[in-house]
């Protein structure tokens, strides 16, 4: 039998069509072009008909929003601050605020300002 | 805590499943499947599920226990909360066809109940009704019910697939096991009807057999002396014997086999091994095939199970050939062959009746010696009246009323 | 100055063709018009003896009616393998779509290039259209063509899947399922497809490759051709004459201006002194009233004909989806043709009146739109490149959004470097981010607000390890209103689709049939693994791929002695986006991998040939009744309509007609129509039964009551019926068995009592019988034909001579020798079981010859 392609996609099948694209879509984006035409098909699959994205959804393993599939240092990045923010305008950066810094991902979340580490 | 953000649970969730799912997987497989990383992501909502059951306490404290698939077993039939069913209904599911890969069949069955077991649960309770419901909110009543009521359909239609293909393996392949395997697994599945069509494992396994038992006999040429026509019926057999040895099978294999025998009786091959030995496979089924027959699954295999009787009888001598061809004619009423050949039969009883009671008919109980051939003669009338002999035999049964000084007409209104 | 790289939409179409860009702001689509402002090119090509140079477009179009004559509708020929002459040169139709390419691009390239700020947009790839029941050779001859302007061809898109993405794109419509009617001048299309959540699914497809607005002028000049001949000019014309074919052209000119003056009149008047001269040498004059009516009587069976199309596409999508007539929310007109008025209302009666979800048909830019919707895949497949300092970076994510926030990704080809940064108008950073290396180094720069609607001037700094900048590139973001949404569908959408089945011969039950593999619909690229079983002995099998009933390819592999029956086969078959086949496989540890060459075309048939094939469609009509005779009649009715007009009008399309007649004729002539044993001998037995059972002497026949005998009859006789009818072998055997254990079962009480047949001449007809048996025998060895198919018979002839070795040496040798009046009856009796059989296995051998090789499911 082929792989659910809820569980290949790991996505949690309570999402709307809309939204399911929305997702898929996204990933197809990312991925490398050897593994486009199946995460196509995979779309085919949940959208050709609304009958059979049920029975996949049935057939897959249930996956709520706390089930998330990131790796656990992603999901330990996600997680906010304990306290509360000062300020949420956002940060802005000047160009060579940033480049003069180091070369890791900066993130312009307001929660998470970049700190001069030095 | 009050200050958790769904963020943090899925940080815990990811932690917890790191740490539980790869011993629970071992525990449930029978020591026998090593979880993957794959697994574990896909579980990692599992034992958050399992928590919000009443057992869990109990689960967590005895999971390296080696009595854990009791108590987890105990737990199942006690329901779990739904979403915990679906998961196990899924990943027992998954982890039988693994072990199945393995060869550990009782570990195999042992999940596939349980994954059953949890089918059932959340079928019966609504949440595969919810559930749909939630997926496409524009659904109708009825299409769910359609559509759950064959959820497990492509399951079902694969397992008899695998069980048509291993039905097809040449005989030096024949794995026994595995087809003992296929039967337990519809034992298990059997009967259960709300999430797929039920599958008559008879009916498969029959026309599956009967389909290959074609194919190989195409291949046969009954008309020369070294082909073997035996095995394919031997291999039809041991794949029945793997499958519990159900009657209609054997009725399958017999309609083939009759006609078979005929064949190599035309070819004049009938005094050989091979037509002997698959007469006695034959026999060997044919209560079998005669119950079909009576329950109507066999309508008409009347004449084709007598005349095995017959080929049977032949190879006896006077009176042993009787038994066979009263069975032939008890499920065949009239069967020509063996009318004629007990007719024969009977005639040549009635003429040992006469020679051993030779010196018996200057007695005083000549009368009932020849009372008794007469009833001989007259029953091998009865069975066949074509029978050129009769005449001849009647002028004997005569000859000797002669000897005896009575009138043969005294018997005739006997 | 950096440069923008966009790939272009082309429409490569049969009369016309057209090319359109997407800007690099992603905001409007552009279709490249002449100074003249003429939004197609004539798909002409001519040869200018003055100039001796190749003329095309226009140019070519002035051309008409001049010697030489300017090559048209090439788009016919593609994949044929023909070659096309003019002048002194001889081309393959690929180099004449290659020389209009070329023209139509080169026109463009000036209208196409300032297009933002400055900087210049280029191009350099392109999708190019085909009709969506193309083939894979045509599709092939296309790419070709494109690789022969120089072009990198992106994808070749089917048209009205590229017609229905421009009317969403332009329309806003992310959601709805569209009935896209494509008639072209020499193509017709119909395509059912569904855009769902902005995203393309092509749901069910029909149509013809020799159908279009062509035909009907054609249809227009025979009749004026007609009434010429009526008034006494000599215009017998032969079409493979070039004087002959030069004077019908100038009667479809005349026909093309009458047709298209009749879309907006009622009647026309038709005044042409001198048209041509005729075969006698006299000037033709043309003079007649023609009216709208006549016209639509003239086309009224071809406009039938699309509407069959249409009705076959939608029966596809309920296949493939369920998505029937009732849940189509558009009819798209597509195709200069659609402007004749009966067409129009010919859709509109059968689809807007309550039969769809339309009330009207959508007719937009009918002549354009393929070429727009195509521009706007290539700027999804081939994203905006942007080039400066010899450094290319692709801009992967669509540069437009109506909502006020976007993700930003791309692609850029230099190790070096390791972080990207967005930088907005006011020289701020948007979005810092770390670049991550895949296929190439690739960036993300996720929710960058644009909060106004209009155009954004962002750039790009590339960094390397050390942040010393490596390269800036411009990039333009334009965010239109937020009403304005303009999908254009993603690398999820399927725009391409398998347009006919591909299937394997298989054995079933001892006869041969086409198992699909691929059904037409599956989405492209498709992949399908299969596993079959050898079917018999003969130390070969034959996997023979046919599409649409037509074979492309025999894979013939030769297996180790003794490989036994029911080995497993397993077979890969691959499609890609052009429709290229790949089959692989393994069987008894041989591996296969063979590409399926497009099917060689078939020879053109001369007109005494067609005139037989012709005869042969009569023939096999007679040979058939019943339903059979329905299907074959449907069959092969048109064609054969098709083929007496078109042999004076249009000797392309009569070969193409004639291709499809040969191969529907195929099917029939390989069928067996009967299955065995005959019907008559089921309806004998049953009657046997019959008057066993229900004689009414009370008798529980085999333990059955009467009641039960008359259901239980009554069932085998219809599923004997039914499995005759569909030609089900298997479930004909098996039924046919039963009633022949029935009626055995039962004669044996019946015969007890009857008279004793004379046995000696009972062996005297075994014996006549059994000569009869083996004549038959021997001529059906020696008249046996041989499969067409080169594998096939090679293994059939190893097998014919087994099979008459076996006869003399065992059946006809011994069967000579016995003495039939001087042998006795005991003797002679098993004897002649014994031969008969002999005959029975060789009879068996023999009928499996037809299917040697085959596999089975």
């Amino acid at each position: 039998m082929t792989e659910n392609p809820f569980d290949a996609l790991e996505i949690d099948p309570k999402l709307s069509g809309k939204e399911l694209t929305r997702r898929i879509r996204k990933i197809i984006e990312r991925a490398p072009d050897g593994e486009r035409a199946k995460i196509q098909a995979h779309w085919q699959r949940l959208t050709m008909h609304d009958d059979e994205r049920v029975r996949f959804a049935l057939l897959a393993h249930p996956r709520p929003q706390t089930a998330d599939s990131r790796g656990i240092a992603t999901l330990a990045e996600a997680i906010p601050p304990a306290t509360s923010p000062l300020s949420r305008e956002p940060v802005v950066l000047t160009r060579v605020d940033v480049i003069a810094r180091e070369r890791r991902v900066v993130r312009l979340d307001p929660f998470r300002p970049v700190f001069d580490e030095t | 805590m009050k200050w958790w953000s769904p963020a943090h649970r899925a940080l815990l969730n990811a932690l917890t499943a790191e740490d539980i799912v790869p011993r629970l997987i071992l525990r449930l497989s029978g020591g026998h499947v090593t979880a993957t990383q794959d697994d574990v992501r896909r579980l990692r909502d599992w034992p958050h599920a399992l928590k919000e059951s009443s057992s869990w306490p109990e689960l967590i404290q005895h999971l390296d226990a080696p009595q854990f698939s009791d108590r987890f077993e105990a737990a199942i039939a006690a329901t779990m909360p739904d979403r915990a069913a679906h998961h196990h209904a899924l990943l027992l599911g998954d982890l039988a066809r693994r072990l199945a890969e393995a060869r550990q069949y009782d570990d195999a069955l042992r999940c596939e109940s349980w994954s059953k077991t949890s089918w059932q649960q959340i079928a019966a309770s609504g949440y595969l009704d919810r559930l749909a419901l939630a997926v496409e909110p524009s659904s109708s009543a009825d299409d769910r019910k359609r559509l759950i009521e064959t959820l497990l359909q492509p399951r079902f239609d694969a397992k008899v697939a695998e069980l048509r293909e291993r039905l097809s393996e040449p005989s030096q392949q024949l794995d026994e096991t595995a087809l003992v395997y296929l039967r337990q697994w519809f034992d298990v599945w059997g009967g259960f009807d709300a999430l797929a069509r039920p599958v008559s494992f008879v009916g498969v396994a029959t026309r599956a057999i009967g389909a290959q038992l074609d194919a190989e006999l195409q291949h046969v040429d009954l008309s020369s002396a070294d082909s073997d026509v035996v095995s394919p019926f031997r291999t039809a057999r041991l794949r029945t014997k793997a499958l519990g040895d159900p009657d209609a099978v054997f009725s399958e294999i017999l309609t083939r086999m009759i006609p078979t025998l005929w064949s190599l009786r035309r070819a004049g091959r009938d005094e050989t091994k091979a037509f002997r030995e698959l007469v006695d496979e034959g026999i060997s089924m044919s209560d079998a095939l005669i119950t079909a027959i009576a329950s109507g699954a066999a309508l008409g295999q009347n004449a084709r199970c007598a005349d095995l009787f017959v080929f049977r009888a032949e190879r006896e001598r006077g009176a042993d050939r009787r038994p066979f061809l009263r069975k032939a004619l008890d499920v065949c009423p009239g069967h020509r062959n063996a009318s004629m050949l007990l007719s024969y039969v009977l005639l040549h009883e009635m003429q040992l009746e006469l020679f051993n009671a030779k010196n018996a008919l200057f007695t005083a109980g000549r009368k009932k010696i020849l009372a008794k051939a007469h009833q001989k003669l007259r029953e091998a009338e009865l069975a066949f009246a074509l029978n050129e002999d009769i005449e001849k035999y009647r002028e004997r049964f005569a000859e000797a009323c002669f000897k005896a000084g009575i009138d043969p007409r005294e018997f005739e209104h006997d | 100055m950096a440069t923008f790289k966009r790939a272009v939409g082309i429409d490569l179409g049969t009369t016309n063709s057209a090319i359109a860009m997407l800007s690099p702001t992603g905001e409007d689509v552009v279709l490249w018009q002449d100074r003249f402002k003429r939004k197609t090119f004539p798909s002409l090509v001519g040869w200018d003896d003055g100039k001796q140079d190749w003329v095309t477009g226009w140019e070519a179009w002035n051309r008409r009616g001049l010697d030489p004559q300017p090559i048209a509708s090439v788009k016919r020929k593609m994949g044929s393998g023909q070659k096309l002459e003019i002048a002194d040169h001889t081309l393959t139709p690929a180099e004449v779509s290659g020389r209009i390419l070329e023209a139509i691009c080169a026109g463009s390239r000036a209208s196409f290039e300032p297009q933002v700020a400055g900087h210049s947009t280029v191009f350099d790839a392109a999708v190019i259209t085909v009709p969506a029941y193309f083939d894979a050779p045509q599709i092939e001859e296309t790419r070709r063509a494109g690789e022969l302007a120089n072009l990198r061809v992106l994808s070749l898109l089917q048209e009205p899947t590229a017609a229905a993405m421009y009317h969403a794109w332009k329309h806003g419509i992310e959601d709805g399922v569209f009935l896209v009617y494509d008639l072209g001048g020499g193509t017709f299309d119909v395509s059912v497809i569904r855009s769902i959540h902005g995203e393309y699914q092509v749901l069910g497809i029909d149509g013809d490759n020799f159908l279009g607005g062509d035909d009907f002028d054609r249809r227009l000049a025979e009749h004026f051709r007609g009434v010429l001949v009526e008034q006494g000019y000599a215009l017998d014309l032969d079409l493979n004459v070039s004087a002959d074919a030069a004077r019908f052209t100038l009667l479809m000119r005349v026909a093309q201006e009458v047709k298209e003056a009749l879309s907006t009149s009622e009647v026309q008047y038709v005044g042409r002194r001198d048209l041509l001269i005729d075969q006698a040498g006299n000037p033709v004059t043309l003079e007649l009233e023609y009216s709208r009516v006549e016209f639509e009587a003239l086309i009224q069976d071809l406009v039938e004909q699309t509407l069959t199309c249409c009705h076959g596409a939608i029966s596809r999508a309920v296949q493939q989806a369920q998505v029937g007539a009732d849940a189509i929310d558009h009819i798209l007109m597509v195709g200069g043709s659609t402007r004749v008025p009966l067409v129009r209302e010919a859709v509109k009666r059968e689809f807007c009146h309550g039969q769809t979800r339309a009330t009207d048909l959508r007719v937009d830019e009918p002549d354009t739109c393929v070429a727009l919707g195509a521009a706007l895949r290539a700027s999804t497949l081939g994203g905006l490149e942007i080039v400066e300092d010899a450094m290319t970076v692709v801009i992967r994510s669509s540069t437009y959004t109506h909502e006020d926030e976007v993700d930003i990704s791309g692609t850029v080809f230099d190790e070096r470097i390791k972080t990207a940064a967005l930088i907005n108008q006011a020289g701020d950073v948007a979005s810092v981010v770390r670049t991550s290396k895949r296929d190439d180094i690739s960036f993300e720069f996720e929710g960058v607000r644009l909060p106004d609607v209009g155009t954004y001037a962002f750039t790009i700094d590339f960094s390397d390890a050390d942040g010393e900048p490596v390269v800036t590139v411009p990039l333009f973001m334009h965010r239109g209103d937020p009403s304005a949404n303009r999908p254009t569908g993603s690398a999820l959408s399927s725009p391409s689709v398998l347009a006919k089945d591909i299937m394997l011969e298989v054995v079933r039950d001892g006869r041969s049939e086409l198992q699909p593999l691929l059904v037409t619909g599956t989405s492209l690229p498709a992949d399908g693994e299969f596993r079959f079983f050898t079917a018999d002995r003969s130390g070969a099998v034959i996997l023979r791929l046919y599409q649409s009933r037509f074979p492309i390819r025999a894979i013939h592999l030769a297996l180790p002695e003794g490989t036994p029956t029911g080995t497993p086969v397993h077979l890969r078959v691959q499609v890609d986006e052009s429709m290229a086949m790949v089959a692989e496989g393994e069987v008894a540890g041989q591996k296969f991998w063979a590409q399926i060459e497009p099917p060689p075309p078939r020879e053109l048939k001369d007109w005494s040939e067609i005139e037989e094939l012709l005869a042969e469609v009569e023939r096999v009509a007679t040979q058939l009744w019943g339903r059979e005779l329905n299907h074959y009649r449907a069959a092969t009715e048109a064609l054969v309509a098709g083929i007496r007009e078109t042999v004076r009008t249009d000797p392309d399309k009569l070969q193409a007609l004639v291709s499809r007649l040969e191969t529907v004729m195929d099917s029939y002539r390989n069928r067996e129509s009967h299955l065995t044993p005959a019907w008559h001998r089921f309806e004998l037995l049953l009657n046997a039964v019959k008057r066993v059972v229900f004689r009414g002497d009370g008798q529980r026949q085999l333990g059955l009551s009467t009641q039960e005998w008359q259901a239980k009859l009554t069932d085998i006789e219809s599923q004997g019926r039914e499995a005759y009818d569909r030609l089900d072998q298997a479930t004909w055997t098996s039924v046919f068995n039963q009633i022949q254990a029935i009626w055995e079962s039962l004669a044996q009480d019946e015969f007890r009592f009857a008279a004793a047949s004379d046995p000696a001449s009972h062996v005297r007809t075994l014996a006549a019988t059994l000569s009869e048996v083996i004549d038959d025998l021997r001529s059906s060895i020696h008249g046996f034909a041989l499969s067409p198919n080169p594998e096939t018979a090679e293994l059939q002839q190893v097998e014919l001579r087994k099979l008459e070795f076996q006869l003399a040496e065992k059946l006809e040798g011994p069967f000579s020798e016995l003495d039939i009046e001087n042998t006795a009856l005991t003797r002679l009796k098993p004897e002649l079981d014994r031969l008969f059989e002999i005959s029975a296995h060789l009879r068996r051998q023999f009928d499996r010859l037809p299917t040697l090789g085959l596999v089975s499911r």
